[in-house]
């Protein structure tokens, strides 16, 4: 198929009248650069759920902000509207509360303003003049800043499988069904010597342990990530200049 | 609630925070406890130095090594020192065991009854005496 005809109108000389062929031509030029209506979207159904330079950061005491960054202006469509920020975007304090979970946070278009402003609910669901862009944890006391995550940066984002905390020991394998269709391009698995390690708690990255000598312990699959435990009771689940364990708690991320 | 799987002896192999991507192996089986994870890995802790879950390593020497036994709601509980069994009194759930550091060698401490508590996450304690 060839390129279509764009622009498809023309321009028209003073005291022309104007055809109809000349006004749809440049109605077609506005909504599908020219093409045919069967083979292209309209420019708003195109651009519906574009978004660009919204990155939500932890802001302190419980808030969050899109940072204005003049290069890159957080721009997002919502609703039909294109909005940008002019300055940062601040969610208001005191917007969290509750019993701990899962909180998934909100542009908002208010009309009479090509800007927008940020609010956040336990539903992800959208609602009028609203863009779900992100989500974040909330423990009932304080939002946990590694998790607040935005849907639409650029960078390592959620991961695909997630296997939670889980306890271990030495000499044992564990086999988790990561359910991605694929072999996962990338896996991490993580050693924590608590089970619910807080924000401060260091975080091991595991890639050796110990039998009679330190081997690597991670493979996997389209179906499975497999992790398996050394024979040594002191260093097989992690054998790291961070940390000697034979015991402690892994979790197991990938991404497809 | 915490996914617990247990191998075909009955004895606790994993628990876990969520069920996902779950694959038992031959004789496995799973259980669900109607208990935060949280808690659940908190109903026996052993540590030493101050430490959980890693691997402690002290100089060999005429000290001893404290290590810590906590597990809320039990008057005592019975561990696996290297192979002896050994019951630990405890007082409001916390209880101590002392280990002597003259010479080198590795204590691995672990729960006895592995059914009730398996021997991982923090209910292990290893210690190594290094010269």
């Amino acid at each position: 198929m060839s390129a279509p005809e764009y622009p498809a109108s023309a321009d028209v000389s003073p005291g022309q009248p104007t055809a109809s062929s000349q006004y749809n031509n440049l109605r077609k030029d506005a909504l599908t650069l020219g093409a045919a209506p069967e083979d292209a979207r309209t420019l708003g159904e195109f651009f519906s759920r574009f978004i660009s330079g919204v990155r939500l950061e932890y802001l302190s005491a419980n808030r969050l902000r899109v940072p204005y960054v003049t290069t890159n202006p957080p721009t997002v469509m919502i609703g039909g509207y294109m909005c940008q920020a002019a300055a940062n975007v601040d969610l208001p304090a005191g917007s969290f509360s509750g019993t701990a979970g899962t909180w998934y946070i909100f542009a908002r278009r208010n009309p009479g303003s090509p800007t927008f402003t940020l609010e956040i609910n336990t539903s992800p669901v959208e609602g009028t003049d609203q863009r779900l862009i992100g989500q974040c944890y909330w423990d009932g006391s304080n939002v946990n800043p590694s998790s607040v995550s935005t849907y639409s940066a650029q960078g390592l984002g959620l991961p695909d499988y997630d296997s939670g905390w889980f306890a271990v020991a030495y000499n044992n394998t564990y086999t988790k069904a990561h359910n991605l269709g694929q072999a996962p391009r990338l896996v991490v698995l993580m050693h924590a010597t608590s089970s619910t390690p807080n924000n401060n708690d260091e975080l091991v990255l595991v890639g050796t342990v110990l039998t009679s000598y330190g081997v690597s312990n991670l493979g996997w699959n389209a179906t499975d990530i497999i992790a398996q435990g050394g024979t040594n009771s002191g260093y097989g689940t992690c054998l790291s200049l961070r940390r000697y364990s034979g015991a402690g708690y892994w979790r197991l991320q990938a991404w497809r | 609630m915490t996914t617990v799987i247990r191998d075909a002896a009955g004895e606790i192999k994993t628990f876990m925070e969520t069920a996902a991507g779950l694959v038992l192996q031959s004789g496995e089986y799973l259980e669900e406890v109607d208990v935060p994870f949280g808690v659940y890995a908190r109903r026996l802790r052993l540590s030493a130095l101050g430490r959980y879950g890693e691997l402690v390593r002290v100089p060999a020497g005429d000290g001893t090594v404290t290590v810590t036994v906590e597990c809320p709601g039990e008057a005592s509980v019975t561990l696996d020192i290297n192979g002896l069994v050994e019951d630990v009194p405890l007082a409001d759930g916390t209880g101590t065991l002392t280990l002597g550091c003259d010479t080198p060698g590795t204590f691995i401490i672990t729960p006895a009854d592995r059914e009730k508590f398996g021997a991982i996450g923090e209910a292990v304690c290893v210690v190594e005496v290094v010269e």
